[in-house]
């Protein structure tokens, strides 16, 4: 009984300190309930389906897509596009995701060939990758787009006649799809649209964890070289996984942007990897095992820390912009912390997988004690 | 062979669906003004309590010697005046209107009012 | 933690008892961002006392790294809406994530009165979300600059700047009423590139070319040659060598007599004197003169940042009180001038490039202060109509 509770606390260490976190911060923050639940389903709707794309890689034993900023930065050119062309509504929101998917798999099978050179460190590598192709957007963005590429709306392009300003207004799609099914229950409204794909999206998820695809990813994720000797064609799988994963990643970064309103051209995309996979890792997730509640869970705790730590701050410290500073500090400590956790909850399993498996050899009697 | 045949029409009806979408969300710019004009050696005066509105938007109030722009996606539109009378009474008109691709629409109000035919103005559109 | 609910719920009670029936909300950088801003809203919190003291004024800031963390700045405007009795949000500067917020704040709370300062964002956009706006009149300063130089005496004009804040609209058409402005005075009018302090080169690079080429410039162009920059990092290398060498600066970009001046001429204020505009004058008009800049160089007498802050705020606590109309540009006039007793202001509305008419777009100037030589009146010279269609 003890022991269960151990290895509980043991493997939910981040969630843990994260709700005694949030509990303590919540009231001195003074924010209403009405706001705080109001500001979570608006996070809710807006980041879960960045943070869901990144579970495919992880059942394929890829760790966490960093490259997931790959996808975003297609979505953006999806974005740009139709805002040149003037599309508003559902109609140019979904035109979107349909000019940003072919980028999106150009993009993936690029990282999924770089990936399949390191493997053993994905993570890394797919950090790095999305330094690279961040200089690669640039130049397409900041000086292809306008000579090479016909851009003709003068309110995003730079008066000198190339290149996207700093920041795009996208009122055209603003909220089209968390406003297509109005729902309000008392003070809070709800994006139905946004969460039936996001719902659509699990179901997805569990789906393909049953087919032939999916079963293949984990045989790998398992153990590459016993996948690869039952015929699974180990690279080309993970090439797929890692193209699945941008996709989704461009179309959760159209539906992020949605809501936001506003694109910063050079900025939007640059947190969304690191701010996805604290969330995910701070849900209880690692590197080798996530579950679609653990992202539900860790954007929870995420963002509430997020929303609640400045004005925590301030009420604590009484100056405002120690607020500011107190939020910083508190929202960065966090990610390390949780980077840190993850490490150590690892060396733990590994641990205890040692014990058990002694354990086990000496009750059949094969080593003596 | 029957594979790649299947695969191309997917293809061809992804990018017939995308045209479909472009023309039903393309945004056209309505621009709406409430200034003294003269057509044809007659001049139409500004009105007062004039509001208006355009397709299923909020009706917005203009003041004399002021233009408006009302931004609205699709091809078929409808506006909708209401001018109110020195002795109060209210006067409704709605005209419809439809633009194609890349126009823009002028409307003057007098010119509405006093019932002419060129109350609306359609040019090309460079944004 | 029962003592902390305990002392919150007091805390709420005290707020409910004592307090105003409304609130002012009041966004700005931090101290590392933009120091006069921040300054404004403790003006305001001294007059007017903070909600926490059962006051009016609610304070928070933005992220420093406004255009990476744009989530944060929109959930911290929005979170000021979350308090029943807030009526009025301020938030000087406008950075990107404001229109978004307004957007988010008007759906909720149509009754709160929203007003920029300053706004990054395009113009068009935050006129149409906010209840005011307000910014530089860059228009007719191109026009007023000038005039200033060429009745000091300046027979050349250069202005400095590079690529990156010639992509700026309002930034790129200054310089065009500048030059135009030049040619109808007669004046000599000189565009003079210089490097970017945000590229590779850095701040420390971009002061050293400034630093090195003033002198050559002045012996080219002359002793009366007027200088303007558009970078605050370019503004104070400027002031030093004309100070020292000769020449006119008229003002900064954003202009204050904390801009530049105390960086060139080695200045420091104690900690009573921050915020304390006249003491500051004073302090700088005196440095000024010592190092034989009588006459020479000017600013505006009091920053605006500060002054946008605190007249921003002011203007919304007297609407409320149902004092004045939001859009009542006297009214503006003299919640500015309350907060910088004998400066003049003056401004115009916004025109956008269709001609659309933005009357809540309202465009201000303060009289430009010439040390040793005291306001210059510009705020009461009539800018010709032609210069406002230079596009």
């Amino acid at each position: 009984m003890n022991k269960n509770l151990k290895k509980f606390l043991i493997n939910n260490a981040v969630p843990i300190i994260f709700i005694v976190f949030s509990i303590m911060a919540i009231p001195v923050s003074g924010f209403s309930s009405d706001y705080l639940i109001q500001e979570m389903i608006i996070r809710l709707g807006r980041n879960s389906f960045l943070v869901l794309s990144l579970l495919i890689p992880i059942i394929a034993g890829m760790g966490l897509n960093f490259g997931i900023v790959l996808g975003a930065m297609a979505g953006q050119i999806g974005l740009i596009f139709i805002t040149d062309w003037q599309v508003a509504g559902v109609s140019g929101m979904i035109l979107a995701m349909i000019i940003s998917t072919p980028i999106a798999i150009i993009l993936g099978t690029l990282g999924g060939l770089v990936l399949n050179k390191a493997k053993g460190r994905e993570m890394v590598t797919s950090y790095i990758l999305g330094f690279f192709i961040n200089g690669v957007y640039q130049l397409i963005v900041l000086y292809g787009m306008g000579k090479i590429i016909p851009i003709t709306n003068k309110s995003i392009l730079l008066p000198r006649g190339y290149g996207i300003r700093n920041a795009i207004d996208l009122n055209n799609i603003r909220r089209v799809l968390d406003d297509l099914i109005p729902l309000k229950i008392g003070n809070i409204s709800v994006p139905v649209a946004t969460f039936i794909l996001i719902a659509l999206l699990c179901l997805f998820i569990i789906w393909f964890r049953k087919t032939k695809l999916g079963q293949d990813m984990r045989a790998i994720g398992q153990d590459m070289e016993v996948a690869r000797s039952s015929g699974i064609n180990v690279e080309k799988t993970r090439i797929i996984s890692i193209i699945i994963s941008t996709i989704l990643a461009s179309y959760g970064q159209i539906i992020f942007l949605q809501n936001i309103g506003t694109m910063n051209t050079y900025n939007s995309h640059e947190q969304i990897g690191m701010f996805s996979i604290a969330a995910l890792l701070i849900g209880g997730a690692s590197v080798i095992k996530a579950t679609i509640p653990n992202a539900f869970v860790g954007i929870i705790l995420f963002h509430l820390m997020f929303v609640v730590s400045p004005r925590a701050g301030k009420e604590l410290i009484g100056q405002a912009q120690i607020g500011e500073y107190f939020r910083v500090f508190i929202s960065y400590g966090i990610i390390a912390l949780s980077l840190a956790l993850h490490s150590w909850k690892e060396l733990k399993e590994k641990e205890r997988n040692r014990t058990a498996l002694r354990e086990s050899l000496q009750k059949d009697g094969k080593v003596e004690s | 062979m029957k594979k790649n045949l299947i695969r191309t029409a997917l293809l061809l009806l992804l990018i017939i669906f995308s045209f479909f979408l472009y023309s039903t969300g393309k945004i056209h710019y309505v621009f709406i003004d409430n200034k003294t004009v003269t057509s044809e050696d007659k001049t139409f005066s500004a009105l007062d309590n004039v509001s208006v509105f355009v397709d299923k938007e909020d009706s917005v109030v203009i003041k004399k010697r002021i233009r408006k722009q009302f931004s609205v996606s699709g091809k078929n539109h409808k506006i909708t005046v209401t001018i109110k009378d020195n002795d109060g009474t209210e006067i409704l008109i709605e005209k419809k209107f439809s633009l194609k691709l890349s126009e823009k629409a002028i409307i003057s109000i007098p010119l509405l009012y006093a019932g002419e035919e060129n109350w609306i103005e359609k040019e090309k559109f460079n944004p | 933690m029962k003592k902390v609910i305990l002392m919150i719920s007091l805390l709420t009670l005290c707020i409910f008892v004592l307090g105003a029936n409304f609130h002012i909300g009041i966004v700005t950088g931090t101290v590392s961002q933009s120091e006069d801003d921040l300054r404004g809203a403790e003006q305001l919190i001294k007059e007017y006392g903070e909600v926490a003291n059962g006051g009016i004024i609610q304070h928070v800031t933005y992220p420093d790294q406004f255009m990476q963390e744009m989530e944060t700045t929109i959930a911290q405007i929005v979170g000021l809406s979350d308090d029943p009795l807030m009526k009025a949000i301020v938030v000087n500067q406008a950075v990107p994530g404001t229109v978004e917020a307004f957007r988010r704040i008007r759906e909720r709370r149509p009754d709160i009165l929203l007003i920029a300062g300053n706004p990054h964002e395009d113009p068009g956009m935050i006129a149409d979300v906010s209840d005011l706006a307000i910014t530089p009149d860059n228009v007719a300063r191109g026009y007023l600059i000038v005039k200033a130089a060429n009745m000091l005496g300046a027979d050349t004009f250069v202005h400095i700047s590079f690529p990156r804040h010639m992509s700026y609209e309002l930034l790129s058409r200054r310089r065009d009423i500048m030059r135009e402005t030049a040619k109808d005075l007669g004046m000599k009018f000189v565009d003079m590139g210089s490097p970017d302090p945000t590229s590779d080169i850095g701040i420390a690079g971009a002061q050293q070319f400034i630093l090195e080429q003033v002198p050559t410039w002045l012996e080219t162009y002359g002793k009366n040659t007027a200088f303007f920059c558009t970078n605050d990092a370019h503004t104070e290398p400027l002031l030093k060598r004309i100070a020292e060498l000769g020449g006119y600066f008229i003002e900064a970009d954003l202009p204050s007599p904390t801009m530049g001046y105390p960086g060139a001429l080695g200045i420091v204020f104690t900690e009573n004197e921050k915020g304390n505009w006249p003491a500051i004058m004073k302090k700088v008009e005196s440095e000024v003169i010592r190092r034989g800049g009588k006459g020479r160089m000017g600013t505006w007498a009091f920053s605006f940042g500060f002054s946008t802050t605190a007249a921003l705020g002011e203007h919304a606590k007297r609407v409320i009180e149902g004092y004045s109309d939001i859009t009542d540009f006297d009214s503006v006039m003299e919640s500015y001038e309350k907060y910088t007793p004998g400066a003049g202001w003056n401004g115009s509305y916004y025109v956008d490039a269709n001609g659309v008419d933005r009357e809540n777009f309202i465009l201000v100037y303060q009289d430009t202060y010439v040390f040793g030589k005291g306001y210059m009146g510009m705020t009461s010279i009539e800018v010709p109509e032609k210069y406002f269609d230079i596009q």
